[in-house]
């Protein structure tokens, strides 16, 4: 493989990678709401899963705290879920994450029903961990405990979690870290749906089936962490741009090639609004996110900015491309490429532009200074690192 | 008219078919004059009235006219289409003749096309159309069970036995297996399930000719057409014309309902559940995305491929978007997105259906779980 093809490949990689590592996140989020949900229906007076939580930073910062969920009791005992893939290798960073961590050691104010909030007389931090890294992760979080460095007032609990592929039907498993992890303060739920029993005493292994989390996930595609610009941008064009066009459109597409470019305006703000209310988002996909993601299908060559206007035109069609020569990715890319998924179309095109955009940006930099800039942009959304 | 002059039969050559009575008659006769005589018929399902939309397509498209004349109780629709292609003399042909549409009797929204014209008209003339009709008119498929249960109700209420003569079958690799073999028609469908294939054809008699008058010649494709090769037209008519459109009636309900609940916003989804588990290990997964991958004018994004699958679909035919979740071994649900018709979905679960397996297609209902459900 040459220089050239390896740097393809690995921007392929990095693209595919951090779709599937929100997929991923998704999933988890979908598994803790799809839980909460079905035990807790008609078990408990009152319980709240909330999937978008914002919650106002306690010491007065300017930037709400946004974990992956908080799950709110009878009013009076909560739960904040943040998820983490891993954690940094080297000591300071890692320091840092758990100081993180500690922004929601407070008196936070959490969502105990729809649009109210309130501050629990109890709450517990839960961080999830990804299997392969866990063991060294919680090591490393029980003696930074230890040693006093990091000091949580709350109850502060670690869970990894893994999907079994292994088992008859493929499921995620989540167990509780016992050498990093307090307890649950769960007293206010019966013995029969106690976290503390189950996960405390008991040391179970909580199983969640895709069976269980599938419908809200359909329902949810979101999480309350920014979408790579590529996931996002495949739901706008599956899911809301299909609306965008009308039924001659799509006449003219069923009678001839769906290949004819159906061309219609996107306004970032008006499209946000509607991507949250298709996702039952709660206006929690911001707007740059939308803008994230038009800017990669422009990238793709499949919308133009319009600056003046403040607009996208979006150039929607079916699109199939050359894909050439097989490369010696892994199997699942393969696979994608082979059976011309839009994931892998949307790589394909936003790659071949990049390169295209790239060979002018060299010829234009010896003379012009705004191509230069735009490019500069450009160069950034290349720059998928694993952050 | 509808091209069931029969020559050899003076009475009908002056007479105009005005109902469907009268053009049964002249079916049945023009059937039986010839060996080569047979009544071609395809059973469609319409959202809409047929005329308004067969008036839209003459309207858009500029090489098929559609004359859409209203008759006592059906529609007598004159298609004239011009086939431009660079490999036929001349670079263009054209195809024309004239066809009945008539309203099912129990069932609104299905409407079977009747014609005694060749098979070049009925193909590049009235199947055209109806595919140029779409979403608003659309086919359906009956699977390889609800043939058999079709087959086997005719037997019943005739008392006759009825016996399969040809058949066309399909492996869910798309190869295609003929026999011409006449054997009772239970024999073939024992010799499919073995062979996990699906039916595609078949053309079949009821009884013997010195039984009379419940004695006829059919054939009966998975999409909905039908021949009438000779015989007594009345039982083709009531015993599988009417099963027929009845069964795709069935299928137009369970769909419909869940499109229209979906656009008001309604989580819902269609399953279609496998006789036996075919998922198991998620080896199969690959082979449902290929099988899906292959739907002409549709797009895939898939989320997770193994071993539980989550992809979504759009149908760039008219918008329609579809979430497929395979979480159970058995199972495949098919979840509606806001925009959607029954014609795409149909187009979804018949492509499962024939390249993959086929399943009951059932209506999604809403899973209950309990806390100890997840330990």
């Amino acid at each position: 493989m040459s220089d050239e093809e390896e740097e393809q490949a690995s921007i392929k990689e990095n693209l595919l990678k951090e779709f599937d590592v929100y997929n991923t996140t998704v999933d988890i989020v979908s598994c803790f709401e799809a839980f909460i949900n079905y035990s807790f229906e008609g078990e408990i007076e009152s319980y709240n899963f909330d999937r978008f939580p914002s919650i106002p930073h306690p010491e007065g910062h300017d930037r709400n705290l946004t974990p992956d969920f908080t799950i709110s009791f009878n009013q009076e005992y909560g739960i904040i879920g943040e998820i983490k893939r891993t954690f940094p290798e080297d000591d300071e960073p890692f320091r840092n994450e758990m100081e993180q961590l500690l922004t929601y050691d407070n008196d936070l104010l959490i969502e105990i029903e729809n649009g109210s909030e309130q501050i629990p007389e109890t709450i517990d931090i839960l961080l999830l961990i990804e299997g392969t890294d866990a063991p060294q992760i919680s090591r490393r979080i029980s003696e930074l405990r230890e040693d006093g460095t990091i000091d949580f007032e709350n109850n502060f609990l670690m869970f990894r979690y893994n999907f079994n592929q292994t088992s008859t039907f493929s499921r995620y498993e989540f167990q509780k870290n016992i050498e990093a992890s307090d307890s649950f303060r769960d007293d206010v739920l019966h013995e029969d749906v106690s976290l503390s029993k189950r996960f405390d005493e008991e040391r179970e292994t909580q199983k969640v089936y895709p069976k269980h989390f599938g419908d809200i996930k359909i329902q949810k595609p979101i999480c309350n962490d920014e979408p790579p610009p590529l996931y996002l941008a495949t739901l706008l064009w599956h899911k809301i741009f299909a609306a965008q066009i009308s039924d001659s459109d799509y006449r003219d597409w069923q009678w001839g090639s769906a290949q004819k470019t159906k061309p219609f305006t996107a306004e970032p703000y008006e499209f946000t609004r509607e991507v949250n209310r298709r996702f039952n988002c709660e206006d929690e996909i911001r707007v740059k996110w939308v803008k994230g993601a038009l800017d990669f299908l422009r990238q793709a060559d499949l919308a133009e900015y319009d600056e003046e206007e403040e607009i996208y035109n979006i150039k929607y069609r079916d699109f199939n491309i050359s894909v050439g020569e097989e490369g010696s990715y892994q199997n699942g890319m393969n696979f994608r490429k082979e059976c011309k998924e839009l994931t892998f179309k949307l790589i394909e095109r936003y790659e071949e532009n990049i390169q295209e955009e790239d060979e002018e940006e060299e010829e234009t930099e010896e003379g012009g200074s705004e191509a230069g800039l735009e490019a500069k942009e450009q160069s950034s959304l290349i720059d998928f690192s694993d952050e | 008219m509808y091209g069931v002059e029969a020559e050899s039969l003076d009475e009908f050559e002056e007479e105009e078919i005005t109902d469907m009575v009268s053009l049964k008659r002249a079916a049945e006769l023009y059937a039986n004059g010839g060996t080569y005589n047979k009544i071609r018929l395809k059973a469609v399902t319409a959202e809409e009235d047929p005329k308004i939309v067969f008036e839209e397509v003459d309207e858009h498209h500029k090489l098929m006219n559609v004359d859409v004349i209203d008759r006592e109780d059906h529609y007598d629709i004159r298609l004239e289409r011009t086939i431009k292609r660079s490999d036929i003399e001349d670079g263009e042909r054209t195809v024309k003749g004239s066809f009945a549409l008539v309203q099912s009797d129990h069932n609104e929204n299905i409407w079977t096309a009747i014609t005694g014209y060749e098979s070049d008209f009925f193909e590049r003339g009235v199947l055209y159309l109806f595919n140029k009709s779409n979403p608003n008119i659309y086919s359906f498929f009956l699977s390889t069970s609800e043939i058999e249960e079709i087959l086997h109700n005719i037997e019943e209420n005739l008392e006759k036995s009825v016996i399969v003569e040809d058949s066309v079958t399909y492996n869910y690799q798309g190869e295609g297996d003929e026999s011409h073999e006449t054997h009772p028609f239970r024999h073939i469908f024992s010799e499919i399930d073995e062979e996990q294939e699906y039916l595609d054809k078949l053309v079949f008699k009821v009884g013997q000719r010195a039984d009379n008058e419940d004695y006829f010649e059919g054939y009966l494709t998975r999409d909905g057409q039908m021949k009438f090769i000779g015989g007594n037209i009345t039982p083709f008519f009531e015993k599988l014309v009417t099963q027929v459109e009845a069964t795709a009636e069935q299928r137009r309900e369970l769909f419909e309902e869940k499109i229209d609940s979906a656009k008001e916003g309604n989580y819902e989804k269609v399953h279609i559940k496998f006789e036996e588990p075919v998922f198991q290990g998620g080896v199969k997964n690959h082979k449902l995305i290929n099988a899906l991958s292959q739907m002409s004018k549709s797009s895939i994004t898939v989320f997770h491929s193994n071993p539980y699958l989550h992809m979504s679909m759009l149908d760039y035919r008219d918008g329609s978007s579809f979430d497929i979740f395979v979480t159970d071994d058995d199972l495949v649900k098919i979840a509606l997105g806001h925009r959607g018709t029954s014609s795409s979905l149909m187009r979804v679960a018949e492509h499962i259906s024939s390249h993959f397996k086929q399943g009951d297609i059932l209506p999604g209902r809403e899973e209950t779980y309990n806390f100890d459900d997840f330990f």
